[in-house]
């Protein structure tokens, strides 16, 4: 019996599929120079998801801003934020289409370092400006890259000082198997001899590991006095709950970096309290910035609202590059860059943040925070602004 | 020898979990031959409704209360919609509850929001055991999970309906011709299978974070139980938990974990390759 | 059952088959000057999942091997071209890189295959084990250094086509991947259909639908079941190492997710037409692309229970749907 698989149908599909698509395209590429694309691609899902909400509010905040003050160069920004899902196809899937289909200007990328990564491959391809801010392993200096990142000097060493002069002098480094964990802990590493402490352990454990039992065991048997966790995302808050379940509260200090209000609500206000962070932004930064930023923040999203240090640094890169467009007088990339590198220092929410032109990355401002029963943060010390100091490697992912 | 007793300890605690899924979806699956993928949506579920719960009523034990009946009642009705309509279809059944596992995960991404939730451990505190201080809700769930397999293989050895269901699951034709509902039997299987994921869900929402996909990975190694320990085997879902859920855990104290994890799901296709049955089968 | 849907319609002349398929392939060469870059990149990925349901399609459609670890195979064609180079960085790797991407999966589906097929693991067991082999391979890929673990492989150059010392093409930016797919994506169609057509297609159905009958015609199961297999995962490979200039390579296209990406494509496009594969994975993935947006985790859920309704109603997709519209005195 003869078999056929007909060609007919699904060619006339394809066909239609093949002529309608660049129509529909088409006819929303038009008319497009009447605005200026800002490009986002954020963690609004998936793992990161704990971070990408502040750092939309952040940006959002700034591009409504600048406007409200006339835009830029008498033209209206448009914010095209795009979700990554916290994963690496999808993220540059989207900063592809930002760049080729959106032809945004520049595109700020809220990304995890292995993101990042990648993505600045893209942005050399395409020559196109990423902007970027929070914190990072310090192993990120690109000339398509400025990043009101703190570097490991920045946002690591403060706390790491507190707990060697405070609490001892035996530290156990405990981080996420990737290349911000193993970054960041290599740079705490090497600040140990510095503060006159020891390494009492050392651990990396897979991103998504739900049992944290183990981990926390080997930190009881090992004699240490702080720890340093370098855990990322919501591993960070079952790493956490699981130190705490085993009773080990007051017994061993956790030096945290990354705890915000956002990570409060798992713990009892008992468990909380008490707890010492370090980081470039709190919510109850007392200066005058701040104050009316908070303002601002509330009145667009709610009374009450915080803000982080991933989202905070958002708001501060992105206006910081306005102010270097206008500078430019253009969107094109090499000029804005050059203004960038060029720019006197930008009084933000956090201080005062002035740009290293050597190594697109920012003098930043340092706190030490303490968590309170309620769940927020006050600040307890203001250590002042410090110079970036990137650990530089062409390699981000260090291996032991 | 510390470090051996909370290693055990802690595969004790995965072990246990895990047999309480497995057992849902082997008694399914050694009924009917029909695999459940929505079945960690059901754990996922049963977390989600401590969540919920704890807004309107006394935290974590009214959710723990009612999360089995809740999930059993969401079960009956998948089975009453979808699987009683595939269970001469074994693949089918296998698409279908794929279909629905998706529909229900991002259903509650969709409502619940994206983001992690928490909730909290209704105690806290160690206890001192076999020589190390151990959390007491650990230990506790360890109890109460235990006490739910018993109380589970009671209803299936003594009680009428455990005895009809176990004929089906021997003789499916001759236990209809001795005059067994083996409709309502299927339906109670799938309603019981259903609540102990939803009830295993409840009692490790305290300890692991809420998501829509937190399901996924649980459901994974549940079925590598089912495989390896047996199918429509109490003892093989035991077994089968103890070597998955316990053989991890200790060898995660050695190896890298994820390579522990690599090894656990080759040992897997090894199993299934030459005793398809389970290890244990019956 | 899908035998129904392949009894095909003998009023159609081959002819007019062969021009459409003809004009079809004109449209797509000519896309990208109507359509431009991005858009072309978009299709290239497309067409490329297209082949990947085509693949699995064939496996599943034709001899009813559920395999859900495909993605796994998918997987090691993208990660052999990536590994190749990147640590063969001389003249004439990429010739080495194409040849693993076929290979590399082709040498994984003979022993996975043999080890399964001879062992009479079938059904429902089989779409367990290979479940857990997508499982596994994606594990590794993580856990392991040289694959990149969870960045993904980066930094190697281009895949580049030509001939050492006259002329090189390198396959970057989203033209040449383009065209390069839809040749290897129409070069692997027909010799599919080639396949399916032939007695040993036949071979295969007939297994599909009654093995034990078949077997006891004196026909090697196993070996069949394990030939099909192997073709379609290496095709799955091919489809793979195409993706490497189009997208990135990560553990996320080893895993379970991509298999069941497959399973949606194949199931809506038409299960067991070949073609059916392509036309569910352009209409889901620009559906998604145009409604993604609006729709959000909607679009999920209207997916998912499509699903279900054409597992319910034994729908024949997108294809069966068609097929039976222009039927001709053939009882539904």
């Amino acid at each position: 019996m003869a078999r056929r698989t007909r060609l007919l149908l699904p060619g006339i599909i394809l066909l239609a599929l093949v002529f309608l698509v660049p129509q529909v395209t088409f006819a929303s590429g038009t008319g497009e120079s009447q605005s200026i694309k800002l490009g986002f691609v954020n963690m609004r899902t998936g793992f990161g998801s704990i971070h990408g909400l502040h750092a939309y509010r952040a940006v959002k905040m700034a591009v409504d801003e600048i406007n409200a003050s006339g835009g830029l160069l008498g033209k209206e920004v448009i914010l095209v934020e795009e979700d990554s899902h916290t994963e690496v196809d999808l993220a540059l899937q989207k900063l592809n289409k930002l760049i080729k289909q959106d032809k945004a200007a520049a595109t700020v990328v809220f990304v995890f370092s292995n993101i990042l990564e990648a993505q600045l491959d893209i942005a050399k391809k395409e020559k196109h400006l990423l902007l970027g801010g929070g914190l990072n392993e310090g192993t990120f200096v690109n000339h398509y890259l400025f990043g009101a990142y703190a570097q490991p000097n920045q946002w690591i060493y403060p706390i790491m000082n507190w707990a060697a002069k405070d609490k001892g002098k035996k530290a156990y480094l405990i981080g996420s198997d990737y290349a911000w964990g193993r970054g960041s802990l290599d740079a705490a590493k090497k600040h140990l001899p510095d503060i006159g402490a020891t390494l009492a352990g050392e651990d990396y454990y897979p991103l998504g590991t739900t049992d944290w039992a183990p981990a926390v065991q080997k930190i009881k048997d090992s004699g240490a006095d702080w720890i340093l966790p370098m855990v990322a995302g919501n591993d960070y808050v079952m790493f956490l709950k699981a130190f705490f379940d085993f009773g080990l509260k007051g017994k061993i200090t956790v030096a945290n970096t990354i705890f915000n209000e956002e990570d409060s609500p798992a713990f009892p206000p008992d468990i909380r309290d008490g707890l010492m962070t370090g980081a470039t932004y709190f919510t109850s930064v007392p200066t005058a910035e701040n104050k009316a930023f908070l303002e601002k923040l509330r009145a667009q999203f709610g009374k009450d609202v915080f803000m982080t240090n991933f989202g905070e640094a958002y708001y501060d890169m992105v206006m910081m590059w306005a102010k270097a467009v206008k500078t430019a007088g253009t969107t094109q990339t090499e000029p804005v860059i050059k203004a960038l590198e060029a720019q006197g220092p930008f009084l933000g929410p956090q201080g005062k943040l002035t740009v290293d032109p050597k190594t697109h990355a920012y003098y930043m401002n340092s706190y030490l925070g303490k968590v309170n029963a309620d769940g927020s943060i006050s600040v307890v010390e203001s250590l002042g602004e410090s110079a970036p100091q990137p650990v530089v490697s062409t390699d981000a992912r260090i291996v032991p | 020898m510390e470090q051996l007793a909370v290693a055990i300890l802690n595969g004790l605690t995965l072990t246990m979990i895990l047999s309480l899924i497995a057992l849902g979806l082997a008694v399914i699956f050694g009924l009917r031959g029909v695999i459940n993928l929505a079945h960690g949506e059901f754990f996922m579920l049963g977390a989600y409704a401590v969540v919920i719960s704890d807004q309107f009523l006394p935290k974590y034990w009214a959710g723990l209360l009612l999360a089995p009946l809740l999930i059993g009642a969401v079960g009956w009705v998948v089975e009453r919609l979808v699987i009683r309509h595939l269970y001469a279809k074994p693949l089918d059944t296998l698409l279908a509850t794929l279909g629905l596992s998706i529909v229900i995960r991002e259903g509650v991404r969709m409502t619940g929001g994206a983001g992690y939730k928490y909730t909290s451990v209704p105690f806290t505190g160690n206890l001192h055991l076999l020589g190390v201080d151990y959390p007491v809700y650990r230990l506790f769930l360890i109890a109460i999970t235990a006490a739910a397999f018993l109380l589970v293989l009671y209803f299936f050895l003594f009680t009428k309906y455990g005895v009809q269901i176990r004929a089906s699951i021997a003789n499916r034709e001759i236990a209809g011709a001795l005059g067994i509902n083996t409709s309502r039997v299927d339906q109670i299987v799938f309603i019981i299978g259903s609540a102990l994921a939803g009830f295993a869900g409840a009692i490790m929402s305290p300890i692991i974070p809420l998501s829509p996909n937190m399901g996924v990975d649980f459901f994974a190694k549940s079925f590598l139980v089912v495989i390896v320990g047996g199918v429509g085997s109490f003892s093989g879902a035991l077994a089968g938990a103890g070597l998955i859920g316990g053989g991890e855990s200790i060898l995660s104290s050695v190896i890298r974990p994820i390579i522990a994890q690599a090894f656990i799901l080759l040992l897997a296709i090894v199993v299934i390759r030459f005793r398809p049955y389970g290890l244990f089968r019956k | 059952m899908p035998e129904t849907m392949l009894t095909g319609n003998s009023r159609r002349s081959p002819r007019t088959t062969l021009a459409v398929s003809g004009l079809v392939f004109a449209a797509l060469c000519v896309f990208p000057l109507a359509a431009g870059e991005y858009q072309s990149g978009l299709l290239a990925r497309y067409l490329v999942f297209g082949l990947f349901a085509m693949s699995f399609d064939l496996l599943w459609g034709y001899a009813g091997i559920m395999n859900f670890g495909h993605a796994a195979f998918f997987g090691l064609g993208a990660y052999s071209v990536g590994l190749v180079l990147k640590h063969f960085p001389f003249v004439g790797a990429s010739l080495l890189a194409a040849i693993s991407s076929a290979v590399v999966p082709l040498a994984f589906a003979l022993i996975f295959g043999y080890f399964l097929f001879y062992g009479r693991v079938a059904g429902v067991y089989f779409a367990i084990v290979s479940m857990a082999l997508s499982l596994m391979m994606q594990t590794l890929a993580i856990a392991l250094d040289f694959t990149g673990g969870l960045n993904g492989l980066r930094g190697f150059p281009p895949l580049t086509l030509g001939i050492p010392g006259t002329f090189a093409l390198p396959i970057t930016g989203d033209l040449a991947p383009y065209y390069l797919t839809v040749v290897v994506c129409a070069l692997l169609l027909l010799l599919s259909l080639k396949i399916v057509n032939s007695s040993f297609g036949r071979t295969i159905e007939a297994i599909r639908d009654n093995p034990d009958r078949t077997e006891s015609l004196g026909y090697d199961i196993a070996g069949i079941q394990l030939t099909i297999f192997t073709i379609s995962c290496t095709m799955a490979g091919i489809a793979g190492a195409l993706y490497v200039p189009i997208g990135h390579i990560s553990p996320e296209i080893l895993g379970l997710l991509f298999s069941t990406n497959a399973l949606v494509w194949v199931s809506i496009g038409g299960r067991g037409t070949l073609v059916g594969g392509f036309v569910g994975a352009l209409v889901v993935s620009y559906l998604q692309y145009f409604l993604g947006a609006w729709l959000q985790n909607l679009w999920y859920i209207i997916i998912g229970v499509f699903f279900i309704l054409v597992v319910l109603f034994r729908g024949g997709g997108i294809m069966g749907f068609l097929r039976n519209r222009t039927r001709e005195g053939v009882g539904r």
